[in-house]
């Protein structure tokens, strides 16, 4: 049975440009990992600064790969289409 | 060539970007400067391809520099270096809801992830870009 994937995406911003990046990341993350849990944690939110600093992150925006171990982080250009697409293929290559 | 400006008042955080961006397999020319004021004005007049940004600062601040670099239309991928602790970051949120945009980085940063960042942020993912942890 395969490991279910979560992914966390770090922003700082919540507006229109940043979820549009996000609808895509996580578009483009349903077709690699099926069943997979993707969720925006703007970092000036609730406790996501905490939950940054727990998943390793140094550098925001990032998208990390929470599970299945081990945590691994990509820094892009999210607002490129395309550097959206290789960060999906880099986490897939990071287990 | 691509070009970094670091604006940071310590002059140990300015070498250590220095020493870590020279070593990474693209040609980088780092420009540092020690305040927010000559900050804006290399911004303006390099528009570099990536500025690394202290948040707190002797005169104009951080959050201050990055308004008027923007103002200036400059409009380079900017890191703004700091703590990820309610006390920095409280500032910062209020400066997102003016629409500035900005990333965050965890301060203080090794020399791997500054290449990190620069490499994702400057090239694109067409060479490292994932760190593992541990």
């Amino acid at each position: 049975m395969a490991d279910s994937y979560r992914f966390h995406f770090y922003v700082t911003s919540s507006d229109e440009k940043t979820l549009e990046v996000a609808r895509q990341m996580e578009e483009a993350l349903s077709q690699k990992f099926e069943g997979m849990e993707f969720e925006i944690k703007n970092l000036f939110e609730g406790g996501n600064a905490a939950d940054a600093l727990q998943d390793g992150v140094f550098s925001v925006p990032s998208l990390v790969k929470k599970m299945p171990e081990p945590i691994a982080q990509v820094i892009a250009d999210f607002d490129n289409n395309a550097d959206i697409l290789i960060a999906v293929e880099k986490l897939s290559d990071s287990n | 060539m691509k070009h970094v400006l670091v604006i940071d008042d310590d002059e140990s955080v300015r070498d250590a970007f220095e020493i870590a961006l020279s070593s990474m397999e693209v040609a980088v020319e780092v420009t540092s400067v020690n305040n927010g004021e000559s900050g804006v004005e290399k911004a303006v007049a390099m528009t570099p391809d990536l500025i690394f940004l202290d948040l707190k600062m002797p005169g104009i601040d951080g959050v201050e520099t990055l308004r008027r670099i923007r103002a200036a239309g400059c409009e380079s991928p900017v890191y703004i270096a700091t703590a990820f602790m309610p006390e920095f970051l409280d500032e910062l949120a209020l400066a997102a809801k003016e629409g500035l945009r900005f990333g965050l980085s965890q301060k203080p940063l090794t020399g791997e992830q500054i290449r990190m960042i620069a490499e994702g942020s400057i090239e694109g993912l067409d060479r490292e870009g994932v760190g593992n942890d541990g």
